[in-house]
């Protein structure tokens, strides 16, 4: 009997704190949810800038490397293959918060986490080989664009791996219950942006001819 | 326990949300996942097929819309939150569009301008006024 009450009253402070965490919010939306997709808006406009960059500086370098003399297309294609499942796994992640089946989360945040890491990987070896057939940051104006586009995609990259495996290491610490899930939402809406912004630049600058 | 009345939104139509049961099961998120890895495939296939670049362009534009596009709706849960947040991601995307587009006008006028004005003045007065020739001068850094 005390037993049950005690679990009664642990559920209703439970409660309690959910509902004290719950904003009530103009919009009708977790303000931490809007604030995630105004920086998103942001980060649309960062890449935007960074795409429109190389677009209107293609075919302007004076000298070599080219981008047809670099490119290994069915490589960067199984690397946005990778990318592009990882946000499959991410996905499947959320849908495990949120139905409370944490094991499940954690299985499907490292794989997400491992997956991203794959991507970098791959990102690290295409540029180690750029570098070895001449093409590097000050070497002509395809390189540079080159560079810090996708430098900068895999620096989002880097901090959104980082990201999901705290929300491992959280998870596996038990700090990561069911009412937390909009933590896991908001990261996925990160991962999937970066992974989107991917899209755009594999078909942008390697499969377009121009 | 008594809750707190719930506050309305200010903007109802802005944040109408569909049931959450909309959500696609993880068996929908497969089958999404197996979508956008076969057009990617396709985009890969056309890549490689002997056609003018202006129809690869199209194709490939088309081809990364959609997977943006379906990204966006069901990865992001786009289509089954309320308009505001699509709002919010399509003015993001607009506005870098619109910055394109200004970039894009202005180096065109800026090389029109350049071009015109060649037979009145020498053109040495215009060394370095043309934005090609001022990436030309600094292309090569070593």
């Amino acid at each position: 009997m005390h037993t049950t009450i005690r679990a009664q009253s642990e559920v209703i402070v439970a409660e309690v704190a959910a509902a004290a965490h719950t904003e009530h919010t103009a919009t009708g939306y977790d303000n931490r949810k809007l604030f995630m997709w105004i920086f998103l808006a942001s980060e649309c406009m960062f890449f935007g800038s960074f795409i429109a960059t190389f677009l209107l500086y293609r075919g302007r370098s004076l000298e070599g490397p080219y981008p047809k003399d670099v490119y290994n297309i069915p490589y960067t294609s199984v690397s946005s293959f990778v990318l592009l499942m990882s946000s499959l796994t991410m996905v499947l992640a959320l849908s495990a918060i949120q139905r409370g089946d944490q094991r499940a989360l954690r299985v499907w945040l490292l794989a997400t986490g491992l997956l991203g890491c794959t991507f970098l990987g791959g990102q690290a070896f295409e540029f180690t080989d750029f570098v070895h057939k001449g093409l590097t940051l000050h070497q002509n104006l395809f390189g540079t664009t080159f560079f810090v586009l996708t430098g900068f995609h895999g620096a989002h990259v880097s901090v959104g791996v980082l990201m999901l495996f705290s929300l491992a290491a959280l998870s596996f610490r038990g700090r990561l219950p069911q009412s937390s899930s909009i933590n896991v939402e908001l990261i996925g809406l990160y991962w999937h942006f970066v992974d989107v912004v991917w899209i755009v630049i594999f078909t942008l600058l390697y499969l377009v001819k121009l | 326990m008594s809750h707190a009345p719930v506050a309305q939104p200010r903007f109802p139509r802005l944040v109408q949300r569909q049931a959450e049961h909309h959500a696609p099961d993880q068996l929908e998120y497969v089958r999404i996942a197996v979508i956008l890895a076969a057009i990617t495939a396709v985009e890969v296939a056309i890549y490689y097929f002997d056609i003018s670049k202006i129809l690869l362009l199209v194709g490939l534009v088309v081809l990364a819309t959609t997977k943006f596009i379906i990204v966006a709706a069901f990865f992001m849960h786009l289509k089954f939150d309320g308009r505001l947040l699509s709002l919010l991601f399509v003015a993001g995307m607009a506005t870098a569009g619109a910055v394109f587009l200004v970039v894009i006008l202005t180096l065109h006028v800026m090389n029109d301008a350049d071009t015109s004005n060649q037979s009145a003045t020498p053109p040495a007065a215009h060394a370095g006024h043309s934005l090609d020739k001022l990436i030309s001068s600094r292309v090569i850094v070593r």
